[in-house]
């Protein structure tokens, strides 16, 4: 519907001690959420990342959050055993930076632009974080 | 660049959820309003909990209620969305759609789409 929808939004996602910005790039806005605690964040080396970011275009909410996937920071995040999450990617740049993205796919619904919102997207990746690889 | 963080929410935010549905009224704390869940039901004294930023509504001294009529209250339908407890504010276990769990007033609970694939990477 327009950035500023996104921006508006964005600034819902309260999450203890995180801070939000949003940054416009192209006809999309990258919101960027600092510090992220991941669930089973003792699963993780480091336990809690610089920086988780997903980009949302901005005819959201027509238009749903990047479904491809989100990334974190450092790019350098391993599983407590030192192997590198399971379909992820290091050196993905994004704002300038080198992020690792982790790549995911909606397989039985789809984005409702009705009901879901960034929270329901934030939710989702925070989901991921649960399975602890 | 803007930055936010929980306390700086303006009123237009919420007029901004309000015209999508997503905020019937602003959540400034566990009050009590006369309404009814989703326009079903007597008009009586309900109360306020959320899944994700989507209100339900709830006797302003709790219920017990199922998995799944927690997301339904809220706009949610149990075959599209999963529902996870909030502990310490990161997502926590997941409230099947058959147990029972209690609700009071003010709690937050969170809802994922369901199906997400995790493993497989989208080109």
């Amino acid at each position: 519907m327009s950035r500023q929808l996104v921006k508006e939004h964005a600034a819902r996602l309260a999450r203890p001690g995180a801070l939000v910005r949003c940054v416009d790039e192209g006809e999309t806005v990258v919101v960027v959420m600092e510090p992220f605690v991941p669930a089973r964040s003792e699963a993780y080396k480091p336990s809690s990342l610089e920086a988780l970011a997903f980009i949302v275009p901005v005819t959201y909410p027509d238009a749903e959050p990047d479904p491809t996937g989100f990334y974190v920071k450092p790019a350098t995040i391993r599983l407590v055993d030192g192997d590198r999450p399971p379909n992820s990617a290091t050196a993905t740049p994004l704002l300038g930076e080198q992020w690792m993205k982790f790549s995911w796919k909606r397989k039985t619904f789809q984005w409702d632009p009705n009901v879901d919102t960034l929270e329901t997207h934030l939710a989702t990746i925070e989901n991921r974080f649960r399975r602890g690889d | 660049m803007i930055y936010w963080n929980a306390s700086t929410m303006s009123a237009l935010t919420h007029s901004a959820l309000r015209a999508r549905g997503i905020m019937t009224s602003i959540p400034t704390d566990a009050g009590v309003a006369t309404g009814r869940p989703n326009g079903g039901g007597a008009d009586t004294a309900t109360a306020v909990y959320h899944v994700n930023d989507r209100e339900g509504r709830v006797s302003p001294h709790g219920e017990d209620l199922p998995g799944r009529e927690i997301l339904s209250r809220a706009g949610f339908s149990t075959e599209k969305y999963e529902l996870f407890e909030i502990v310490n504010g990161k997502t926590g276990p997941e409230i099947p759609a058959d147990t029972i769990h209690p609700v009071k007033p003010g709690d937050h609970f969170r809802a994922t789409i369901r199906g997400t694939d995790y493993s497989s990477a989208r080109a």
